[in-house]
């Protein structure tokens, strides 16, 4: 009888629809079939279709980028060596060398890591390891705030404040009015609380244990901070640079107001250049007529940027889940 | 025997120099946060620097005494339609007339002929008037018109604009207004002299420059003032204000969490709540879950431009015809509306919803969905009764601040075409648009000093705004979790 019935449940799970009925010693019977429900049915549905826009976005980015971008290379102006390996980005003369907005882009990030690295994981080792709590009430959400800036008004900033006080500290005509030293520092700072807090959490997950173990040896708070605990949140503070790096490079509206508009192959910090993000929104900025190489070739940049990005990302959360120091 | 203790002395000295390392490196730790935040307080300061200081103006007519020795503010209709009469021709009366009373799109054949009262658009005529044509009005009656027309505010303003003519020569900021007074007398002094006027100046364009110095009146000027939330878009700067663009963030804004908040909290449901489900799982199913839950992850991480280009490509261009209201209207428009920014937002802010209504939704405890399945609920009943309600205070929190993500992202909207010049303020889905940090971008990027100044008071609303956002988000928090507790 029990044996019956377990088997009647599982066909009814097996086979959903189909009405199954179990008898009972006294002669009854009962319905162990699972009940159509079109209701419910339906708002899974709804529900699983939401769930699917996501993908639908990255399908539609991936196809919108590629299908441009093979337009854009199929007008016959150029190949993808070219692309690549050009030096020069002129759309007037036919010149597309994606190179010096490359260099741009490497350019300020570098920068804005230069910054952000260091205070960033500066800050993230005082607020987990030296603060008092009172301290890191006050200072955790007055340093998450630089996160809630816009991002225009940070460009603004850089024109209206970083900029000038450059060009007095070194100089007029070693620093151009547009510069990438400008825009990367006050990048910088825009990051400073992703890796902060990113390298926070990190250093927090390390245990207790292994803290004590240190000063139960002698050592300084310095040396348990430095060769005990970053050492074994490395990977989740690396994760965090990595995420910063990609931050830096998809960064758009400080680049554009405060890096320069247009292409200038450099790698003088103080020159104007334009990075893929800055052109793209330069480009766009007009009302730009479909159908032309100038709108085929943002999406090959945006393509560009969306690789490098991804891949970005990808190493991040790879490094994350690979080199996880697990305790218990 | 040997040891690897060092002796005593030698000991006391080591321990000395690593406390004292431990010491300063613990000043660069606490530097490198106070850095940090140093940076937020000047951003903050130089951005205020701007908003309030002196301005040269120069002004055609003083308005506190343009009517009759009286000034302009507390004039009545009539009084300012006489000055206007008093001051401009009589054709720009007749334009003034067509431009504020009439409208532009006016059948030009009522004009021409026939009496003004057969115009629709020209509300009250004095008794006098009503046999009269539009063009054998005198200055007299295109003077009575005006005043019966329109409100003495609106007047005020017309002579403000058109007799008044204020002019802003040069602004200075904050501080040089308060500690350096004596730079911008000699500055003034200067200009009066024709020192440092643009060299491109003709003779005659140089001397009308030293002339307006030499009239201008030094005052102090707050540019976070009313008139900026009233006054559009314009050329000038001290015609110039937000309020375009401020309906275009509303708008942009409400339209976006109309789209994304159903979409975000329905993928979240469905991730948590369905997905983790055995009796729903295949192993597709499984897989496609899976892929969901990486994506939504990696999304999370694209740079916004690349919505825009998204956004451009298929809802402006692709989806043209819907987005620009064509299959509603019939009318021939571009794809570069509200409606195609706020889909655009939508998807840029979708994953950070989502992400944080999964998290609300999964600290809901286990035990309440499992009483609730106890007494025979269904599932959807258990998720709409039991789940929602009492993961609501985080996901709304998760909503109103990716809502403040929202505000100040620009990159994807000018991507997507936001109007470089609005002649009227957006006024639905399918009217073109700009939002508040496009236009401090736009003036941001403009070289002269008074477009900084502007720049700095929208940024002054902006930030006011996303203070309110995070405002109302703690209020929420708090407010649910209580009734939640009682």
């Amino acid at each position: 009888m029990e044996a019956k019935l377990e088997l009647n449940r599982k066909t009814a799970l097996l086979t959903r629809a189909i009405p199954q009925k179990a008898a009972y010693s006294d002669g009854g019977t009962i319905n162990l079939s699972r009940r159509i429900r079109p209701g419910e049915e339906f708002i899974h549905t709804i529900l699983l279709i939401c769930g699917a826009i996501s993908i639908i976005t990255t399908v539609g980015i991936v196809l919108v980028l590629l299908k441009e971008s093979l337009l854009f290379f199929g007008s016959g102006e150029l190949d993808l060596v070219e692309f690549l390996t050009d030096t020069v980005w002129q759309p007037v003369i036919g010149r597309f060398g994606i190179m010096p907005l490359v260099t741009a882009t490497l350019m300020t990030s570098l920068i804005a890591m230069l910054v952000a690295v260091p205070l960033g994981l500066g800050a993230a080792i005082y607020l987990s390891e030296y603060a008092k709590p009172k301290a890191r009430a006050i200072l955790k959400p007055t340093l998450e705030m630089l996160a809630g800036v816009p991002t225009v008004v940070y460009g603004f900033f850089a024109i209206l404040t970083v900029s000038p006080f450059l060009r007095n500290m070194l100089g007029q005509d070693t620093v151009q009015f547009q510069n990438m030293a400008s825009a990367g520092l006050v990048m910088g700072f825009m990051i400073v609380p992703t890796i902060a807090s990113m390298s926070e959490d990190a250093l927090s997950a390390v245990p207790r244990s292994l803290r004590e173990a240190s000063y139960g040896l002698g050592g300084t708070r310095l040396e348990t901070t430095l060769k005990v605990v970053v050492p074994a949140a490395l990977s989740g503070i690396l994760a965090a640079f990595i995420l910063g790096v990609s931050r830096a490079v998809g960064e758009t509206m400080i680049v554009a107001l405060a890096a320069g508009s247009g292409p200038n192959l450099t790698f003088n910090p103080f020159a104007a250049a334009e990075t893929m993000t800055g052109h793209i929104v330069r480009i766009s900025g007009g009302e730009i007529s479909y159908n032309s190489i100038d709108y085929n070739s943002l999406f090959a940049i945006g393509l560009t940027l969306f690789l490098v990005t991804i891949v970005l990302n990808l190493i991040s959360q790879y490094v994350t889940n690979r080199f996880r120091e697990s305790y218990e | 025997m040997t040891t690897h203790m060092p002796d005593d002395s030698a000991f006391k000295k080591q321990l000395a120099v690593r406390n004292s390392r431990s010491a300063r490196w613990q000043m660069f730790f606490l530097a490198a946060t106070s850095a940090g935040i140093v940076m937020l307080a000047i951003l903050l300061m130089s951005i205020l620097n701007q908003v309030f200081g002196l301005v040269a103006v120069y002004q055609l007519a003083d308005p506190n005494t343009l009517v009759n020795g009286n000034p302009v503010v507390a004039a009545s209709a009539p009084d300012l339609a006489n000055v206007l009469k008093d001051n401009l021709t009589k054709g720009k009366m007749q334009a003034l007339l067509l431009n504020t009373v009439i409208g532009k799109d006016v059948d030009r054949a009522l004009l021409s002929g026939g009496a003004i009262t057969q115009i629709p658009t020209l509300k009250v005529v004095p008794a006098d008037l009503t046999t009269k044509g539009f063009t054998e009005l005198t200055p007299d009656d295109l003077s009575a018109l005006l005043a019966a027309n329109l409100t003495s505010t609106q007047l005020e303003a017309i002579v403000l604009e058109q007799i008044v003519k204020q002019e802003v020569l040069q602004s200075w900021n904050f501080i040089d207004s308060v500690f350096n007074r004596g730079a911008v007398e000699q500055t003034v002094q200067d200009r009066i002299a024709g020192v440092g006027l643009s060299p491109t100046l003709s003779a005659d364009q140089q001397k009308e420059a030293k002339d307006q110095w030499q009239n201008a009146t030094i005052e102090w000027r707050s540019w976070l003032n009313i008139d900026l939330l009233e006054k559009s878009m314009s050329a000038t700067a001290t015609d110039a204000g937000v309020r375009g663009a401020l309906v275009g963030s509303i708008w942009v804004l409400t339209l976006t969490m109309g789209i994304a908040a159903p979409l975000g909290i329905g993928a979240a449901i469905y991730l948590e709540e369905y997905a983790r489900d055995s009796n729903y799982r295949s192993k597709w199913i499984q897989r496609f879950n899976t892929v969901i839950e990486i994506n939504i992850r990696n999304l999370a991480g694209v740079p916004s431009i690349i919505y825009g280009l998204l956004g451009l490509a298929i809802f402006a261009r692709a989806l043209g015809f819907f987005t620009s209201g064509q299959v509603f209207t019939g009318e021939e428009a571009t794809g570069r509306t509200i409606l195609t920014a706020s889909l655009t937002l939508a998807l840029v802010i979708l994953p950070v919803i989502i992400i944080n209504a999964q998290e609300a939704i999964r600290a809901v405890p286990k035990s309440i969905r499992e009483a609730s399945y106890g007494l025979g609920a269904t599932k959807w009943q258990t998720v709409s009764q039991q789940v929602i309600p009492a993961a609501l205070p985080g996901i709304l929190t998760g909503i109103i601040l990716s809502l403040s993500r929202a505000v100040g992202e620009t990159a994807p909207l000018i991507v997507v075409g936001a109007a470089v010049f609005l002649s009227q303020d957006p006024s639905g889905p399918f009217s073109a648009f700009t939002t508040l940090p496009i236009q401090i971008f736009n003036w941001a990027a403009l070289p002269s000093d008074q477009f900084r100044n502007l720049s700095s008071a929208a940024i002054i609303i902006l930030l006011i705004m996303l203070l309110a956002l995070n405002a109302i988000a703690i209020v929420v928090r708090q407010r649910y979790s209580r009734r939640l507790q009682g």
